[in-house]
């Protein structure tokens, strides 16, 4: 095991989603370990976590109700416990396919060098932080992130960031974004928002202090998606090796959602899926969603997650 | 017959038109050798030319041909890039026809990563459906492309305007538009954004843009509703009202008119309509009805006397100090609510015995578990109640300073004070009467709140622009005055000195203040 602790989480939609995530990471970082934050698992589902020693328990005081984006944000409260050097954030959408414990250690040098507290990647579509505020075309819907902008004193032409993926040493920022965040009124991806602006914004107290990555290696998504392709034993998108594959699109381009029961062998898993339409992709999926179920179909089923499919 | 000479006899037989006999023979030829470049090619043209719009028969042309663009030594086989490049434009037109833009952006971001030749038609299209899944910082570069070939261009410069408007840059978007040629059918809706553009800072300009798609005959609904936006600006609001309801004549379903009408409605007084389209809202782009996974209170009709309810405030920060006078309305029908209120703001909810807002639970967001049968946004709750009488809005007092009133910041100034924002044109104030500026507190320290309203309670009277601080004194029933701009927001009549929203606020209409004393 390495210094970094990796996390995910997951409410009991996502659970079944969080699955392909959970496989991919064990064949990529056998030696690792990917936590799941529990944002409102069902009880079977969070005693299968348990059992693999994968459950971060909701903490007492972070109220059941919180938006799950807060939950998110809150990050430090799941890991209280934990001894950690580097913390990596890893979104339940996502596959793993490119990563391994020697390009996570030299992204966590990457940080110890730089001086920068977290490693985080740009918007997929290059966005600046003055295309989310103006992101509602004239509505209010972005109105609390307009006077959060106004407040942190960022730049409008900074890039936008994603907070999908990251590697962060810097428990500071993230007890900022947790308090930052916490009360806010829910609008689009605000604790995105919040991570944009405290990495940019000079009266925050953070600014300077992220290492930005290239969306198209660590996380491509959105009109990615249809264009990556098999690379070897993993995938590459326009020149570059894909670390992870981030499974969300504008308006769900590109995939079909399963919001009911997918097939896997002779079993049903109940959930929530996002199946790319990709070839390459929804073979990765599905391949992952089976050797999952080869290695774990008694512990799912025990727990009452996997049950006969209808013949 | 060898493979040369099949191959030929193939050609023939195409170039003639005999497509039964060349496409027998291209899969003669694909029988034996299954990767031949120039049958894939030619028998994946073929079907193309044979889809018509048949999908299926469209991509198993594609197919052919992207399996020819595949194979050593394609690049130098005259077309097959070109005819790569047709056959997924014309895929991708078919399943845009078909309803499918992801479907069609697919075959065109397939055409661009192979690099292919992209007629003018297929990139505009790629760069619209970039633009559409946000991608639009590529999308831009296409447009460009596009405008580097045929500055001209009307549709490249109408999309890549829209898209520039659409990221806040309405200047350059603008500059784009400068020169059009005259309002055709074709060139409608370049000439329609140019006026939505103009309204703001040059709306005789935008004015004479309509005026003339008007005078061609070409005004629909987003004219109407440009018309609409026009008027509102000027302070025309019962114009602004008629134009809306022009615009939803033609196009019931226009959600920025539903809303701007709503809106309209609002500020003349019109609450039954104005409440009822209100509800547009949540057609806007990121916006949610739901908060969490609580079912939602729709229907005016159902009876959720004795149910546990949640309101909750939606993003505009008015909303609270504006609408927490209903939370009583719901409490006196037997309903159980539990208002969610943000961080600082639950001590300015009176909820003691005997207080305004008793019996209500407030739960602070970040903080507090809520559970809940319902829920309901708070704005949505007149339409709910059935409100529309003007008179039974004002119940108030509604919120108040906490007590004991926290310590003031600093000292307010001796003498007779009016509030002010500290961050706006403050409006002239009476001699001898002093000013005390105050600002909305910093969003990383809300328990400021409670400062405010306790200024705004020690202040003799206030003098504010629309905005949270005028709401939260005429909540408290504070005295004074409220300058009224013209583009103001609903929850602000368009004309007369009274509101029927806060009786001890009297309404200066107009950009500025006065340039003289705004109270006696």
């Amino acid at each position: 095991m390495s210094d970094i602790l990796y996390v995910t989480g997951a409410d009991r939609r996502f659970f079944a989603t969080t699955l392909m995530l959970l496989e991919s990471f064990a064949q990529q970082l056998p030696g690792e370990r990917l936590m799941v934050c529990d944002y409102g698992l069902a009880p079977g589902q969070q005693a299968y976590l348990a059992e693999r020693g994968q459950l971060l328990p909701r903490p007492a005081d972070l109220p059941e109700s919180l938006h799950p984006y807060a939950k998110k944000a809150a990050i430090l409260e799941y890991v209280e416990a934990l001894p950690w050097r580097g913390l990596c954030w890893i979104d339940a959408d996502m596959l793993v396919t490119g990563l391994d414990a020697g390009v996570m250690a030299r992204l966590f040098q990457r940080l110890d060098d730089t001086g920068a507290a977290i490693a985080l990647t740009t918007d997929i579509n290059g966005i600046a932080l003055r295309d989310v505020a103006a992101m509602d075309e004239g509505g209010v819907a972005l109105a609390p992130f307009r006077t959060l902008l106004a407040d942190s004193g960022a730049d409008p032409d900074a890039p936008y960031v994603s907070v999908g993926f990251w590697l962060c040493r810097s428990k500071s920022l993230l007890a900022d974004w947790d308090r930052r965040s916490r009360g806010l009124t829910p609008h689009p991806l605000f604790e995105q928002n919040v991570m944009a602006l405290l990495v940019h914004g000079p009266r925050w107290g953070h600014a300077g202090g992220a290492l930005l990555l290239d969306p198209v290696e660590w996380q491509p998504q959105n009109h990615l998606l249809p264009l990556i392709h098999a690379d070897g034993g993993g995938h590459a998108v326009r020149g570059r090796t894909v670390r992870l594959v981030h499974c969300t699109a504008s308006r769900h381009w590109f995939m079909d959602v399963y919001d009911g029961h997918v097939q896997v062998g002779k079993g049903a898993l109940a959930g929530y899926f996002r199946i790319l339409r990709n070839p390459c992709l929804r073979a990765f999926q599905t391949r992952l969603l089976g050797d999952h179920v080869a290695h774990h179909g008694d512990a799912l089923t025990r727990h009452g997650l996997l049950t006969a499919a209808d013949p | 017959m060898s493979l040369a000479q099949a191959l030929s006899a193939a050609v023939a037989h195409h170039g003639a038109g005999r497509l039964d006999e060349a496409e027998a023979l291209y899969t003669a030829i694909l029988a034996q050798v299954p990767n031949q470049v120039d049958a894939l090619h030619l028998r994946g043209v073929l079907t193309l030319q044979r889809a018509g719009g048949d999908a299926s028969r469209l991509e198993a042309g594609v197919g052919l041909i992207r399996r020819a663009h595949a194979q050593p030594g394609a690049a130098t086989v005259p077309d097959i890039a070109a005819n790569l490049a047709r056959g997924l434009a014309a895929l991708a037109d078919n399943r845009q026809r078909a309803g499918q833009p992801d479907r069609a952006l697919e075959a065109l971001l397939e055409a661009d990563a192979l690099g292919l030749p992209l007629e003018a038609a297929a990139r505009l299209a790629l760069a619209d459906g970039l633009a559409s899944a946000g991608a639009v910082v590529e999308a831009e570069s296409h447009y460009r492309r596009l405008l580097a070939v045929d500055p001209a261009s009307v549709p490249a410069r109408a999309s890549l305007a829209r898209l520039l408007a659409r990221r806040g840059k309405a200047g350059a978007a603008l500059e784009l538009l400068d020169t059009l040629p005259p309002a055709d059918t074709a060139t409608a809706a370049a000439h329609r954004l140019r006026a939505e553009l103009l309204i703001t800072d040059a709306p005789q300009r935008a004015a004479a843009v309509l005026a003339a798609i008007e005078a061609a005959g070409l005004a629909d609904a987003d004219t109407h509703h440009a018309w609409g936006r026009l008027s509102q600006a000027a302070g025309d609001i019962a114009g602004a009202r008629a134009r809306y309801a022009r615009a939803l004549a033609l196009t019931p379903r226009h959600a920025a008119a539903r809303l701007d009408h709503a809106a309209a409605c609002l500020r003349l007084g019109a609450w039954r309509d104005g409440f009822s389209d209100l509800a547009w809202r949540w057609m806007r782009p990121g916006t949610t009805r739901r908060h969490g996974a609580i079912p939602l209170w729709e229907r005016a009709d159902q009876d959720i006397a004795g149910r546990r309810l949640l309101v909750w405030d939606e993003v505009e920060a008015e909303a609270l100090p504006h609408l927490a006078r209903l939370l009583p309305r719901l409490r006196d029908r037997g309903v159980d609510v539990v208002v969610e209120v943000p961080p600082g703001w639950a001590p300015l909810l009176p909820t003691g015995p005997g207080q305004p807002l008793a019996g209500i639970d407030v739960a602070i967001r970040g903080r507090d578990t809520v559970h809940a049968d319902f829920q309901v946004p708070l704005q949505e709750i007149p339409e709910r109640l059935a409100l529309w009488d003007p008179a039974g809005f004002w119940t108030g007092p509604y919120l108040h300073a906490p007590t004991p009133t926290p310590a003031l910041p600093a000292s307010p100034p001796p003498g007779r004070t009016v509030a002010v924002a500290g961050d706006t044109a403050q409006p002239i104030l009476p001699r001898g009467v002093v000013a005390m500026p105050l600002r909305p507190p910093p969003p990383d320290a809300p328990e400021g709140w409670a400062h405010v309203a306790a200024a705004l309670k020690a202040a003799d009277a206030v003098a504010l622009p629309v905005g949270i601080l005028a709401h939260l004194a005429g909540a408290l029933g504070r005295p004074g005055v409220v300058l009224v701009p013209p583009d103001a927001d609903w929850r602000w009549p368009a004309t007369g000195e009274a509101t029927p929203w806060y009786p001890s606020l009297r309404l200066i209409h107009g950009t500025d203040w006065p340039q003289a004393p705004v109270m006696a």
